[in-house]
């Protein structure tokens, strides 16, 4: 009886540590969808956007982007305050916690992506690279495919 | 904490959004601001660099608007509603609309820049800007105000901007403001009614 016992907390402690690590570390975990970049004409920087659930057990935090295909990418939020509009970066990143979603729209949080490489075309896809840092400050990386849209749908 | 602060600040703004609505009259969806503010007056230059003043867009109606090119969120966001407003105007009043997108960054907004960004709109988009003395007559007359954030390590940095729409009719008298949160249409909507009203 006591060898069941034994076996079966085994068994219990090691799917418990299979779980724990599939819910820190599984990529599939963190879901992003309507990744887009709102075509700007000129040089000038890009808008990037795109929803991103939380479907781990922990809070994680959006630390920075970067993309091969711009110079740089940051994280901004345009805040209107008494009709005065201001882009701040968001230098701390943005926390999700377990369980919630946060999105990046226009007039709100996006993505700025400085000095495209080569000149963008709707429908064009580009890759951008999100670094997640968890509870335990171990960051990950995920790169997901932005489509580039026109500006007005 | 600055988010904090923001969420703080939400009920204060909602309020005062209901209030300026009660004030509304019913014929517009904009704010009516008819007599609130100085006729359109200023001396700006255009994205060819010439100098130009508000006779070289009289007798049309103007939509004023601030920002700068190196805005990639809210800039383009209002000046797509703005110009999908006037693509929803009759074809006989179309070219009787301008929008006068004034950039408050002229250091970085001249010439090629300010002329690609603003056209992509449409051609009744028409970048404007000025130097700092013209510019800061344009806001203080109209009650706005511009500024710089310091730059970052890259040289890069941040414009806030009035994110107001002033409507002008015909005679450049001032009559509406115009809110972020209206449609197209109902801008457009509002366009012609200036146009039959002036």
């Amino acid at each position: 009886m006591k060898k069941i016992t034994l076996a079966l907390l085994t068994a219990l402690l090691i799917a418990g540590g299979v779980l724990w690590i599939w819910t820190t570390t599984a990529p599939e975990a963190l879901v992003i969808d309507q990744a887009r970049i709102r075509l700007v004409a000129g040089s000038g920087p890009q808008g990037g956007y795109f929803s991103l659930h939380n479907r781990t057990s922990t809070a994680v935090t959006l630390q920075s982007a970067s993309s091969p295909a711009f110079a740089r990418v940051m994280l901004h939020q345009t805040r209107i305050r008494d009709g005065q509009s201001e882009m701040q970066s968001l230098q701390d990143g943005v926390t999700v916690a377990p369980g919630e979603s946060i999105e990046f729209v226009p007039g709100g949080m996006h993505l700025m992506l400085m000095q495209a490489l080569q000149p963008l075309q709707v429908g064009d896809s580009v890759p951008v690279v999100l670094e997640f840092a968890g509870q335990d400050q171990q960051v990950q990386s995920f790169t997901h495919q932005f489509v580039v849209v026109p500006l007005t749908p | 904490m600055c988010l904090l602060r923001f969420f703080m600040l939400s009920p204060a703004l909602l309020l005062l959004l209901l209030l300026s609505g009660c004030q509304q009259s019913e014929q517009w969806h904009a704010k009516d601001i008819s007599g609130l503010m100085p006729k359109l007056r200023f001396e700006l230059s255009n994205a060819q660099g010439e100098s130009v003043t508000e006779a070289d867009y009289a007798a049309q109606i103007n939509l004023l608007f601030f920002g700068f090119t190196n805005c990639p969120d809210i800039c383009p966001t209002t000046l797509a509603q703005l110009a999908a407003a006037v693509r929803n105007l009759p074809e006989s009043i179309r070219d009787q609309v301008h929008i006068l997108f004034v950039s408050v960054d002229p250091q970085r907004d001249e010439g090629g820049r300010l002329a690609e960004y603003a056209g992509a709109f449409g051609e009744q988009v028409v970048g404007l800007t000025g130097t700092q003395d013209q510019l800061q007559a344009l806001t203080r007359r109209y009650r706005v105000t511009y500024g710089y954030d310091e730059a970052d390590a890259n040289g890069y940095y941040n414009v806030s901007h009035s994110s107001a729409v002033f409507a002008f009719d015909a005679d450049g008298q001032v009559r509406l403001l115009i809110r972020d949160d209206l449609t197209p249409a109902q801008i457009a909507e509002d366009m012609q009614r200036l146009q039959q009203n002036t």
